[in-house]
């Protein structure tokens, strides 16, 4: 058989190994707790408006659409654990193919919710305007990037945690860790910290600095989004490596 | 037949009761200690959790961060340490649900049943475990105690208030184990955080929070921090309820009833009936306790806070050092060491105190009853009326506060009034200078309040009262030099008044003026004009020996209306500082808005100079 004629075999085989390897990336996509993340985003759409219709109060609507964000993304965390990692890993597969394919599928539910909890958002905050309440429409595009960035965040702490010790977690030790990733963003001082580096760097990293002051939303969000998103695909590399803690080891002895 | 010693077959019978009694004794015993032993190596696996270390550490980080610019109160602070202790519940709560859960989640439930303990026992293990976070968190509050009280902490803790924060640590648990026991998927446990985490969140902010609930409804929730804490000059019964304790040790038992649920079989009558009975006292609690909560404060509660508020002179312990007295809120104690700090520092200065007694005397500067409707709303006529009648009393106070100097009896003339806040480190500069300049306007005569004069409004507030302004006289300059001297971490925040100015009116002329208020969040304010921190800003330049003795050699004319900042300037030796124009000059009596370059003009009365 010649060279050519091997190389089309294994690319055919490969093919096929892919194409049944959705079924099972399909079956890995936990589904009963994305629907119960989605569900829960919902009802903070439906708390939502009883609270800002009862209590006239505004200023809940951004917040409160942004909590909704909050179980999609613990829920995201869910959704790269592997039980059968092991096995998996020996497929003649990319192992990225399983991931994009457990991330598109899970990805409908996700982006419907959000679709669905701005939509909500948006005409509630309609509604209000058009009793002559003076609040600012809805900024969507800058939740949608929020809304993306949570969830990019949460995968990638699930790919770094099933590189872990704690990789029979998953979710488990990933949606916390992810969720606490997301607090810590949302609260640090950045641009403060770009004005503090500015003042200690070259002038031409000033420069720099100064242009990385970002003050919107949506900017912020964007870079921690894309951030993790190349976290999350770097993590999908080697998937026999596995993190561990180095520990000091007395040097070997020589066979005498 | 051969009679055989303790071969009876009755004896055989009570020999085989004896033995199956003492076999359910041990059993009973083996339990027993089986529980222990599995809740001590939960309890052990749940303190060395990343989680609770991580929940730890931000509660202390929160504790530490909120203190570290502020003289503490304990009837605010005894309820932030149950705030931060929020971070440490939801790790527990979570931790508490994957340890409850281990078992099914494992697939491992039909291993564990052919132990010889049964799953009751092992809820009990997971319920008895949360002992070991509530032992960090007993520890962290001790800490957090000893931190506040080493920064001067001003009343002290409330043992039962620190209970309630310790009590939430042990509900997270007990609602873990409840999640754990009946829904192991880990999801649901963080979805129950995440949830119970933005209702708190919501309920835990300050006054910009989104979420208003009705009436006393909010403490139907396991925590809450009403934002007007902070102003209040002393604990109050109402905030927090001392119920809300019972209320909490309730929902934490029901929590533990709904896990130990899952496996009580009825079979076992005796068990049932016990967890019945636990339940009924359950709801009885609950209901007492959250009828307690809810319910309005009494007549005789809220005129008890009004009164404290409205007349310090009844409620306040004063103080004698050096002809000085200090009139201060029960707890106050150590913060007269502070006041005494700044205001001997600025008579130290003095050439010649007056011979009257000053008298500093803490007010309230914001109103009591704010934020009250945000937790209780009154229901009967005989509520609203006392309600309104004692909104009444306290508006008239506030109203009266920065502008009738003898509204307190008691207090000198002019009135030094000081907050009931103070800051803590660097931040102390702005409480500091604030009662410097009340006390520096003191000794030399200029009111610290309108004494009757006809006032200029403020701009964006109507109602605040100003006093006069010393226009070119002398002895606003030295005020200002004995006021900046002696808090000198105060003169970064009269920097920053500087570029808020107002071109007011006087004599036909534009002046530019700065107000500074009495204290933080006080209407009341004192003005003065640039010409005269110019002035006091060169005589800072000098040796402070130079400038005594300048003012030493006419001491009583530098304190009179007749003196004049150029007679001043000279005597010092120094040139008067020029100041630029004030910028384009209003309307007749017009006042022009800050930060508007001269643009918007308001008609007002022209500024009154002070006699």
């Amino acid at each position: 058989m010649s060279g050519r004629h091997r190389a089309s075999g294994g690319a055919a085989i490969r093919l096929r190994v892919m194409a049944m390897s959705v079924r099972y990336a399909v079956w890995l996509v936990p589904w009963g707790t994305l629907l119960a993340a989605c569900a829960v985003g919902l009802a903070f759409c439906a708390a939502e408006w009883w609270l800002v219709l009862r209590f006239h109060t505004a200023g809940a609507v951004t917040w409160m659409t942004q909590a909704g964000f909050i179980p999609l993304a613990a829920a995201a965390a869910f959704l790269l654990s592997d039980p059968m990692r092991s096995l998996t890993a020996s497929l003649p597969v990319p192992s990225r193919w399983g991931t994009a394919v457990r991330v598109g599928f899970a990805g409908a539910p996700v982006a419907a919710s959000t679709w669905f909890q701005l939509h909500l958002a948006a005409r509630l905050i309609a509604r209000i305007r058009a009793d002559g309440a003076l609040v600012p429409p809805l900024p969507r595009t800058a939740l949608t990037v929020q809304c993306a960035a949570f969830v990019a965040v949460a995968l990638a702490a699930s790919a770094v945690v099933a590189r872990g010790r704690w990789s029979d977690l998953g979710g488990a030790a990933a949606a916390p860790a992810a969720l606490a990733a997301i607090g810590a963003v949302a609260i640090a001082p950045i641009r403060r910290a770009v004005a503090v580096l500015a003042t200690v760097t070259p002038p031409r990293a000033i420069e720099i600095g100064h242009h990385l002051a970002w003050p919107h939303l949506a900017a912020r969000w964007s870079a921690v989004g894309l951030v993790a998103v190349v976290l999350a695909g770097w993590e999908q590399r080697d998937p026999w490596h596995r993190y561990r803690l180095t520990v000091l080891v007395q040097p070997r002895r020589r066979c005498r | 037949m051969t009679a055989q010693v303790g071969r009876s077959p009755r004896g055989a019978t009570a020999r085989r009761r004896t033995a199956r009694h003492g076999a359910e004794l041990s059993g009973a015993a083996t339990r027993r200690r089986v529980v222990l032993l599995a809740a001590r190596s939960e309890a052990v696996r749940m303190c060395r959790s990343p989680l609770l270390s991580a929940g730890t550490a931000v509660a202390a980080g929160l504790i530490w961060w909120n203190s570290r610019d502020t003289v503490p109160q304990w009837w605010l602070w005894d309820v932030q340490i149950g705030s931060s202790l929020l971070a440490v519940a939801g790790a527990v709560l979570l931790a508490a649900h994957l340890a409850a859960g281990r078992v099914r989640r494992d697939g491992a439930a039909h291993l564990y049943r052919s132990y010889p303990t049964a799953a009751p026992a092992r809820t009990a293990a997971h319920l008895l475990s949360v002992v070991g976070p509530l032992l960090v968190s007993l520890v962290l509050v001790g800490a957090a105690v000893a931190w506040l009280q080493a920064h001067g902490a001003v009343g002290a803790p409330r043992a039962q208030v620190l209970g309630q924060g310790l009590l939430l640590v042990t509900l997270a648990g007990a609602l873990g184990v409840a999640l754990g026991t009946w829904l192991p998927g880990p999801m649901a446990g963080i979805l129950a955080l995440v949830v119970l985490g933005a209702v708190e969140v919501a309920l835990v902010r300050p006054i910009s929070a989104p979420v208003r609930m009705p009436g006393g409804t909010v403490w139907l929730f396991p925590w809450t921090q009403p934002a007007e804490l902070r102003w209040l000059p002393g604990p109050t019964a109402m905030l927090p309820p001392a119920s809300h304790l019972v209320w909490l040790a309730a929902l934490t038992v029901a929590a533990a009833l709904v896990a130990a649920a899952r496996y009580l079989r009825a079979r076992r009558p005796a068990r049932v009936t016990l967890a019945a009975a636990v339940a009924l006292v359950c709801v009885v609690a609950a209901g007492w306790s959250g009828w307690q909560q809810t319910r309005y404060p009494s007549d005789r509660t809220l005129t008890a806070l009004v009164d404290e508020a409205t007349r310090p002179a009844r409620n306040q312990r004063c103080e004698t050092r050096e002809r000085v007295q200090y009139c201060a809120y029960p707890g106050y104690e150590s913060n007269v060491d502070r006041w005494a700090t700044v205001v001997d520092g600025v008579l130290s200065l003095t050439p010649q105190v007056p011979v009257r007694t000053l008298v500093v005397r803490q007010v309230t500067l914001v109103d009591p009853l704010f934020g009250l409707g945000f937790s209780y709303r009154p229901t009967t006529r005989r509520q609203r009326a006392t309600l309104a009648r004692l909104q009444e009393q306290v508006n008239d106070y506030m109203i009266r506060l920065p502008r009738d100097p003898g509204l307190v009896p008691g207090s000198g003339t002019p009135p030094v009034y000081v907050g009931t806040g103070w800051g803590g480190g660097s931040a102390a500069g702005t409480d500091e200078i604030h009662l410097a300049l009340n006390t520096a306007w003191w000794v030399v005569g200029l009111p610290t309040v309108g004494a009757g004069d006809p006032m200029t409004q403020a701009w964006g507030a109507p109602g605040a009262g100003h006093s006069c302004l010393a226009v070119h006289q002398a002895r606003e300059a030295v005020a200002l030099w004995l006021a900046t001297v002696a808090a000198p971490h105060g003169q970064t925040y009269l920097q920053d008044a500087l570029s808020n100015p107002r071109i007011v009116q006087y004599q036909g002329a534009p002046v530019e003026a700065y107000y500074s208020p009495l204290a933080q969040y006080s209407q009341a304010t004192i003005g003065f004009t640039r010409q005269g921190f110019a002035l006091a800003a060169a005589m800072r330049g000098l040796t402070r020996q130079r400038v005594e003795a300048a003012l030493a050699a006419r001491w009583s004319y530098w304190r009179g209306p007749r003196a004049t900042m150029p007679e001043l300037a000279a005597a010092l030796g120094i040139q008067l500082p020029p100041v630029p124009a004030p910028g384009r000059a209003p309307a007749p009596g017009g006042i022009v808005a800050p930060g508007t370059g001269g643009v918007a003009v308001t008609t007002e009365p022209e500024v009154v100079a002070c006699r």
